[in-house]
């Protein structure tokens, strides 16, 4: 474990099998048992990069339930009624409503199952198993990673340098903020171009490129990391019965079929255990 | 046996007209240590680019003359090859970072120098040992600080063991205590593996006791070095005018970890108080406290007897000027003279007293001549003083300073020195963060160490410090 980041191998069958499980089932239990893991994984993972996935999935699935209603026609129970438009469906069902919200939880939960995955891996060690098969390629995402938190901590630095000196980057409309805060992206950039050559000539310094390269080995999976592999095993097989079997098949048209049915229920409990189990584990084990 | 040599060489960089190196002749032995004086930015680091191939190969330039690592011409030779025969660990110890955890950056070069996969962990562990970074072996890079990425740069760099050691001001954000482990790690390693180890140093004091010989690079040529000069003397303390800041029972700290509990410190009209204590104490936090870009969890901050506590830094321009640590990293325009005019912008001076006001704070900072340049296009050392004119050119009555003489050679000290208490006999309150006992006897009127969470007096001619 560095800085609280695990192997990625466990969380990623892990985060598979419940994106597989989002894709797979529409019916809305499934799809919130999801989405609540996720945010619970987002909340046990170190540091605060989950945020950016919450409030992207939110933006996206708000907005994909947003337009649903006005794309989709069908549904029985009309609940508003516009002027007739061409290609625009300005009448407006229940059931377009419904199935546009479960359209943006889908995207809500990929979201954050996505961010919780990528908040609990280290990247290096993500890096050097890609390696394997792109040692080049995962190099370059490696170090684009790495200074990504450099960027943020330089943004901030740059920030408190201008404020330093009477720039007020924090009070008044968006627009003016904006405005005020504009002329620091040029140094901004000129930090990162400046932090990437350093960089590069920091590896050509440790003789990277001067022959074929060996690897650190791996180290061993710790009580958490067989733990959430075990459950992540246990997802997928769920997963895969949840395909096989239809276990959660939901419609929406043209009315709603009712919600409580054992099959989705017992579905979307395994998943909600599953997930829930794998982020206390994440958070209270070494 | 000689490790590295470098014969009539010159270098200089891109489209500069002065050569960076000129005619140097210069050997350096197996076992030798070997201490690289002489003032910023006249030589030192390209030499030391130069012993590992760098230069030209990385940077480009004008080069003649010969250089050999091992017997090896580094001009016909890639300089990731001669990586496995010479180590270099850079100034800057954020840049030097490849992979985001400690113990993958420091497998990296043993990863490139092809060492069987089964050996890497002990190495790792070995070298992590050895530069005093043993306990961060698990932690991430971003959350090290100075210091920490200091001794992880240099584990990455002994960890492949190079015959030849380069090492860029390894110490410049080390505490006395970690300054002399190092120091005294590298003796080790000359004696016991019979590595060849140069060293530039601003701080020769903190290496001249493990040296075997020191040279001075001055305008790129290689001379005898100086003898140690004598401590000057530390000028008469200057008596206390009106409180011109004030910090009362402040708490604050970082993720939940108080690193002051209950500090208070007065700042007077005409003093400089300097605070010393070892990475980690608090020392940044204080004066961030003070500039208003940290909000304690408790305690008041007033300026001139008003509680600004809940006043951003903003609105504390004119009355407060920090220079964090790095700062010319973070400079905000693409001219000199424009950023040390910026502040004067915000003041509203106008023309012909704006324009005066920056010649006269770049004289003063040595750095007259190269207002129309780019600030990127400086030397390390002189990006910073050009960050330090862009606060004191807006003469804020209180001056805070974090670790100001990082990378500074002993002439620049002293000028800085002469500066801030100038600034102070004009009657600013100023403040200085630092590890460096020699400057802040040189500067300061009054002692403090933070330690416990609090300031407590410290005597004047305080050596060393504590070790975090």
């Amino acid at each position: 474990m560095t800085g609280g980041r695990r192997a990625p191998g466990p969380l990623v069958l892990l985060g598979v099998a419940a994106v597989v499980i989002a894709f797979a089932d529409d019916h809305p239990l499934v799809l919130a048992a999801a989405a609540g893991g996720g945010l619970a994984l987002l909340v046990a993972a170190p540091g605060r990069t989950g945020r950016l996935f919450i409030l992207g999935g939110l933006v996206s699935g708000l907005t994909l339930a947003l337009l649903n209603p006005f794309v989709a026609a069908e549904g029985d129970l009309i609940l508003w009624r516009g002027p007739d438009v061409p290609v625009i469906d300005l009448e407006v069902t229940v059931e377009e409503v419904l199935a546009g919200l479960a359209i943006g939880l889908r995207l809500f939960a990929v979201a954050v199952l996505v961010g919780a995955v990528l908040a609990h891996i280290d990247a290096d060690r993500l890096q050097a198993q890609v390696a394997r098969i792109a040692p080049r390629s995962a190099l370059t995402c490696a170090l684009a990673a790495r200074l990504i938190p450099t960027l943020e901590r330089d943004a901030r630095a740059i920030a408190e340098a201008a404020r330093l000196r009477g720039v007020d980057l924090a009070s008044g409309s968006w627009g003016g903020r904006a405005r005020r805060a504009a002329p620091l992206a040029l140094p901004l950039l000129g930090s990162s171009l400046e932090r990437g050559l350093d960089i590069a000539e920091a590896m050509t310094a440790r003789g990277y490129g001067a022959g074929p390269r060996t690897r650190l080995p791996e180290r061993r999976y710790g009580r958490a990391e067989r733990v959430v592999l075990a459950l992540g095993v246990a997802l997928a097989a769920l997963a895969a019965a949840a395909l096989a079997l239809g276990l959660a098949p939901y419609s929406f048209y043209p009315t709603l079929d009712p919600v409580l049915e054992p099959g989705p229920v017992a579905l979307a409990a395994g998943v909600t255990a599953i997930l829930g189990a794998a982020a206390l584990v994440l958070r209270r084990l070494p | 046996m000689i490790a590295a040599a470098a014969a009539g060489l010159t270098f200089a960089y891109g489209d500069a007209g002065a050569p960076a190196l000129d005619g140097v002749d210069v050997e350096l032995a197996a076992g030798e240590v070997l201490l690289l004086e002489g003032p910023s930015g006249e030589g030192k680091s390209t030499l030391l680019r130069a012993l590992c191939g760098l230069v030209p190969h990385f940077h480009g330039g004008r080069f003649s003359g010969r250089v050999t690592v091992g017997g090896h011409d580094t001009l016909s030779t890639a300089p990731a090859r001669i990586a496995r025969l010479a180590g270099m660990v850079f100034q800057d110890p954020e840049g030097q970072a490849v992979l985001g955890s400690v113990g993958r950056d420091v497998a990296f070069g043993l990863e490139s120098a092809g060492v069987p996969a089964a050996a890497i962990p002990g190495r790792v562990r070995e070298a992590l040992d050895l530069a005093g970074a043993g306990h961060l072996a698990h932690r991430a890079i971003a959350t090290l600080s100075g210091g920490e990425r200091q001794r992880v740069a240099l584990a990455a760099v002994l960890a492949p063991r190079p015959p030849v050691l380069l090492m860029d001001e390894p110490t410049s954000q080390l505490d006395d205590e970690g300054a002399a482990a190092l120091t005294a790690a590298l003796r080790r390693l000359a004696d016991g593996a019979g590595t060849a180890v140069a060293l530039a140093e601003h701080r020769p004091d903190r290496a001249r006791a493990v040296a075997d010989r020191a040279l001075a690079v001055r305008g790129g040529r290689i001379e005898a070095a100086a003898p140690e000069p004598a401590d000057p003397e530390p000028p008469p303390p200057a008596p206390p005018g009106p409180v011109l800041a004030a910090l009362e029972g402040i708490d604050a700290g970082h993720q939940g970890a108080r690193v002051l509990r209950g500090a208070s410190l007065e700042l007077h009209a005409g003093q400089v108080t300097t605070l010393r204590g070892p990475n980690g104490c608090g020392k940044t936090t204080l004066l961030r406290v003070l500039a208003g870009l940290h909000r304690p969890a408790a305690g008041r901050v007033l300026l001139a007897g008003e509680d600004v506590t809940a006043v951003p830094a903003e609105r504390r321009f004119p009355r407060v000027g920090l220079v964090g640590q790095d700062p010319g990293r973070h400079l905000l325009t693409e001219r000199v003279d424009d950023e040390v005019a910026f502040a004067l912008r915000r003041l509203g001076l106008r023309g012909a007293e704006r324009r005066a006001r920056v010649a006269e704070t770049l004289e003063a900072l040595g750095l007259g001549g190269l207002e129309a340049r780019h600030p990127l296009d400086l030397s390390a050392g002189q990006r910073e003083r050009v960050a330090l004119g862009a606060i004191l050119a807006a003469r804020p009555a209180v001056i805070a300073l974090d670790e100001p003489t990082r990378g500074m050679d002993p002439a620049r000290k002293a000028a800085l020195a002469a500066l801030v208490r100038a600034r102070a006999a004009e009657g600013a309150a100023v403040v200085v963060a630092t590890h460096d006992a020699g400057f802040a006897r040189s500067a300061g009127d009054v002692a403090l160490e933070v330690a416990g969470g609090g300031l407590r007096p410290a005597a004047r001619h305080a050596p060393a410090e504590a070790a975090p």
